[in-house]
């Protein structure tokens, strides 16, 4: 441990009273001391070259440093894999010899896996934070004074490395993430978002390393220091990589300029400065002068901005205290009502989900609410795979909504980013729960005027119940800018007297509480005709209270047009722009008389469907099969009309006339068919032609799916009922799935040889505990002679031949 | 020799993208052809293709294969070797467009299957261009330096094995530089990523 001194002196700098030279490059020592290639790690030349270390170490001591990093980057057990040591003795050695060569503090170094985190990659969250919790818990035992993680480029990665310290040490963490030319990390990630989830989260110091050279850094540190909670950290290179005429990558920026440069990035408010790559002990020590020349403490740069903050991996949504501004949030992830969207949740499959998140970005939602309250479900699993789901596909920060805390925190655990979690009552037992794990995940949070005694009619009693969760929240650890207040709108049909009372009470939350304010809008419509003109006349009276938050459905085009009349009004929308885009459709539309799709089906209607399956017209194909329905049942028109036209369309693929763009596209025509016959006769219709499922995945090991993708989606709209159970799939999974549904058919995807083996190992466990079901596998190295050695009953060479396959055995 | 990481500035050739779409250059029709070119702009604007290349000397000596100097890498089989004959030096060149565009075909896969293997071929033909810009680098720098390139060879090829794909990126320190990353699979995130090797041989 440090000596009472140094001890003191972190203290200072924790509490940003003090500044903090950290070292510089040590890779760049490492290889000018000709030391790079003696092994694939290079931490392990702590074991092997201990007294090189320890004297590389030390020139930085001699330079200024007040902490050094231990050599420790890659010392994660994924790195190590295949080397004779483990994490424990690397940091254990790491440690003493940065002690040895004097450094008066000692910062255990944790970088990236080097793997990527699910579901881009492999590697899940819980399995990410396990890697970094070993590595953490080797710093502190190995008597680490503080940790640095360095070099995120992935914020989840960040995040779960960050969790990990702050779980399993008491160590102080500080967290740098590296960013491109264009400002952001290759994940998307910008500084302010970067800023806002890690110092939320509880780092001790955020900031920037690699990357770039000063220069470059000082405005990326000026991003960050409005969202930043805690002190800046700042490591840069020596400027950007040039190559050098013999080949090597030099970095130009030398040791004075160097520090001149970090001039900028100290005025901007960074209190722990170093370098990365290029950066030599010349760097630090003229670092360390410029530190004790001038009076940097008191140069406090933009400084943090209270504000209501919330993140994805991607984007950020700001509402500044008596700023104007507000944001839109979707409320259509929620099966409440939405029978499709509740058997989809159920059953593990989020493409509806992601569907409707992206309709409702499109039609301007900021911020999605995602809620998977099926009864029965175990909702946490649920909600953490949507959340997950959803943030590998769109950019929208999500409001975690459940009322079950253990789904809460399921889902803001493996948040890419800053969650606003509703919601919290006022209720004991719920600000004992939510409260803290709101706390612990660094999250806003909603909170809900309701308590024991239900929801007062007033807008006093509403406030006097807000007061109280903002209390309870300011106690477990949130920030008044953290906290959003919902006054809980009611019916106007039955609680007409209380309409004006929810306005005055979202006015006085803001006004007497300096809180942001949320509503679920569409309740005041409840048992009322045409709700939307409702809702949108009560939305903009809201938002003249000063709602910052309504709750909506983006795709409901009075809303819309509210909220784009309001932006104009509070200044939001600078120049009417947004306005008069939004207004062009509503123009176009009118001058047209009548929107698409309706006067395009002209002739006979089962041609005209007929035509418009070939041509892969979607808009015909429906508006054709509604005016089949006057006069048809649904089974005929199935039957009679959509299936010749599909087998037409297979005619034309095989005959090589069509190829997978027509033929899927006949498939989506089809769709918007059979999707207007399910209408007509209610969820269990009868069109449908094979009601027993088929079962598809990818085997285990595999995570390249879109093959298997466009089978599912041929089969679908060729009327098959389809259970998909995504990739990387488990043998036993697939038995138990097939099992369960009592599936005739199981199709398996393999695109790698690596994972054949995987394929093979499934259907063996098929045939054994499932003998009546038939096998149809397909992939990229597959060919009939080996699927059928692999023991399948059926090779697929493509999407088309997995349709005639089930229509083989199943029709 | 080396260069980047830096921006490949490319287009979607689309020719290639019908190609990779088994319309074998012909046009779509219609509705479909409004889509493909809906799914060209966006692609366009989605990805942001960049490179990179850092070349090595070859030390022949080594019992398994072709030894890259001052790396990990070992390069084996008889095909690359034949690929490299009077060489003096190979190039590691890796491109990518990004995680953007890896997000977006993650998302139309989700929303809309036609819309995803339309992106999904435009992607890849931009994907190509940049092999090709980076290539082009390359014989630029060759040329300075009077070497003469070969043909791009990737992982995968012949019986180059596609499991080297994790140590030709490590070599290079494509995760850092370009954030491309190598699944136990051995393939390539983003997928929309073209790693390969060039000999350079005396003029």
């Amino acid at each position: 441990m440090a000596n009472t001194c140094a001890s003191e002196f972190l203290d200072r700098v924790l509490h940003g009273q003090g500044l903090m030279l950290a070292d510089g490059g040590m890779g760049t020592l490492i290889q000018q001391a000709g030391l790079a290639h003696v092994h694939d790690v290079p931490d392990l030349l702590n074991l092997t070259h201990a007294n090189e270390i320890r004297d590389l170490q030390h020139r930085y001591v001699e330079a200024g440093s007040d902490c050094i990093a231990t050599n420790t980057f890659s010392s994660n057990r994924l790195k190590l894999a295949g080397t004779d040591t483990n994490v424990e003795e690397l940091y254990i050695a790491a440690a003493r010899i940065a002690r040895e060569a004097g450094a008066p503090l000692v910062a255990g170094d944790i970088g990236p896996t080097g793997s990527l985190l699910a579901p881009l990659g492999q590697l899940s969250f819980e399995d990410a934070y396990d890697v970094f919790a070993e590595q953490a818990r080797a710093a502190q035992a190995a008597g680490c004074d503080l940790i640095f993680l360095e070099t995120f480029a992935d914020l989840l990665e960040a995040k779960a490395a960050l969790l990990a310290c702050l779980e399993n040490t008491s160590l102080p963490v500080f967290a740098t993430m590296t960013f491109g030319e264009d400002g952001r990390t290759f994940m998307g990630t910008t500084p302010a978002i970067a800023a806002t989830t890690l110092s939320a989260l509880g780092a001790s110091a955020v900031g920037v390393n690699c990357s770039l050279g000063p220069t470059e850094i000082a405005p990326l540190v000026t991003q960050m220091a409005s969202f930043a909670r805690c002190p800046l950290m700042a490591q840069p290179n020596a400027g950007l990589p040039r190559i050098a005429e013999d080949g090597t990558t030099v970095y130009d920026v030398d040791a004075e300029t160097f520090a001149r440069s970090m001039a900028d990035i100290l005025q901007a408010g960074a209190r722990v400065v170093g370098g990365c790559c290029g950066t030599t002990p010349e760097h630090i020590a003229a670092l360390r002068r410029l530190l004790d020349e001038g009076n940097w403490l008191q140069e406090s740069g933009p400084g943090y901005r209270p504000s209501f903050v919330m993140t994805s991996a991607q984007e950020l949504v700001e509402l500044a205290p008596g700023g104007s501004k507000l944001a839109v949030v979707g409320e259509r992830i929620n099966p409440t009502g939405k029978p499709r969207l509740k058997e989809a949740l159920a059953s593990g499959a989020y493409d509806l989900a992601v569907s409707e998140a992206v309709a409702q970005v499109e039609a301007g939602a900021d911020i999605l609410d995602i809620n998977a309250g099926v009864p029965g479900i175990d909702e946490p699993r649920v909600l953490r795979e949507l959340t997950e789901r959803l943030q590998a596909t769109v950019s929208a920060p999500l409001q975690i909504d459940s009322s079950n805390p253990d789904a809460l925190e399921a889902a803001c655990r493996s948040y890419a980013g800053r969650p606003l979690v509703n919601s919290v009552t006022g209720k004991a037992e719920s600000l004992a729960t939510v409260l803290p794990l709101a706390a612990r995940y660094g999250a806003t949070i909603v909170g809900l005027t309701l308590d024991e005694t239900g929801i007062p009619p007033t807008a006093k009693a509403r406030l006097a119940i807000a007061e109280r969760i903002i209390d309870a929240a300011l106690g477990a650890g949130l920030r008044l800018e953290d906290i959003a207040i919902d006054c809980l709108v009611m019916a106007a049909a039955t609680n007409q007297p209380e309409i004006p009372e929810i306005l005055e009470a979202v006015r006085l939350c803001k006004e007497r509480l300096g809180v942001r304010t949320v509503l679920g809008v569409s309740n005041v419509s409840f048992g009322l005709p045409v709700r939307p003109v409702l809702n949108a006349s009560f939305l903009t009276a809201a938002l003249a209270c000063g709602l910052d938050l309504p709750i909506i459905n983006p795709l409901d085009g009075r809303y819309r047009d509210a909220i784009a009349a309001f932006k104009v009004i509070n200044g939001q929308d600078a120049g009417c722009l947004g306005y008069v885009e939004s207004m062009q459709d509503a123009v176009s539309a009118s001058a047209n008389g009548s929107p698409s799709g309706e006067a395009s089906a002209s002739g006979e209607p089962a041609a005209v469907l007929h035509d418009a399956i070939l041509t892969g017209q979607r808009d015909t194909a429906a508006e054709a099969t509604r005016q089949l329905l006057a006069a048809h049942d649904a089974i005929t028109i199935a039957g009679d009309v959509l299936a010749p036209a599909l087998d037409e369309v297979g005619l034309r693929y095989d005959e090589g006339s069509y190829f997978l763009p027509q033929l899927m596209a006949a498939a989506e025509a089809a769709k918007s068919a059979f999707d207007v016959l399910a209408e007509a006769n209610g969820p269990a219709d009868a069109t449908q032609r094979n009601s027993l499922p088929i079962i598809l995945a990818t085997v285990e090991g595999d995570i390249h799916d879109i093959g298997k993708n466009i089978v599912k989606m041929l089969l679908e709209n060729y009327g098959f009922t389809v259970i998909d159970l995504g990739r990387d799939v488990a043998p036993q999974v697939v038995v138990d799935a097939t099992l369960d549904a009592n599936a005739p058919l199981v199709g398996l995807s393999a695109l790698m040889t690596t994972t054949l083996p995987a394929m093979e190992r499934t259907i063996a466990l098929l045939r054994a505990q499932a003998p009546q079901t038939a096998i149809m596998v397909g992939g990229a190295v597959l060919t009939e002679d080996y699927a059928l050695s692999l023991g399948a009953d059926h090779y697929a060479a493509d999407a088309a031949a997995s349709v005639r396959i089930a229509q083989q055995l199943l029709a | 020799m080396r260069f980047g990481p830096e921006d490949l500035p490319c287009a979607v050739d689309a020719r290639r993208a019908r190609v990779y779409l088994g319309q074998h250059g012909h046009p779509l029709d219609g509705e479909l052809e409004a889509r493909f070119e809906a799914a060209v702009r966006d692609c366009e604007s989605t990805a942001r293709p960049r490179g990179m290349g850092r070349s090595f000397a070859l030390d022949r000596s080594h019992a398994d294969g072709i030894a890259l100097v001052h790396s990990p890498l070992i390069l084996t089989g008889r095909n690359i070797a034949r690929h490299l004959e009077g060489c003096t030096l190979t190039c590691l060149i890796a491109v990518t467009l990004g995680m953007e565009s890896e997000r977006t075909i993650a998302r139309l896969q989700a929303t809309n299957p036609l819309d995803a293997l339309l992106f999904d071929a435009c992607a890849s033909s931009i994907a190509e261009e940049a092999a090709q810009a980076a290539s082009r680098r390359i014989a630029g720098l060759a040329d300075q330096a009077g070497l003469v390139p070969t043909k791009r060879f990737s992982p995968g090829f012949g019986d180059l094995p596609l499991d080297l794909q994790g140590t030709f990126l490590q070599t290079i320190d494509a995760g850092k530089q370009l954030g491309i990353h190598a699944g136990p699979s051995h393939l390539m995130t983003p997928a929309k990523s073209v790693t390969a090797i060039v000999g350079l041989k005396p003029r």
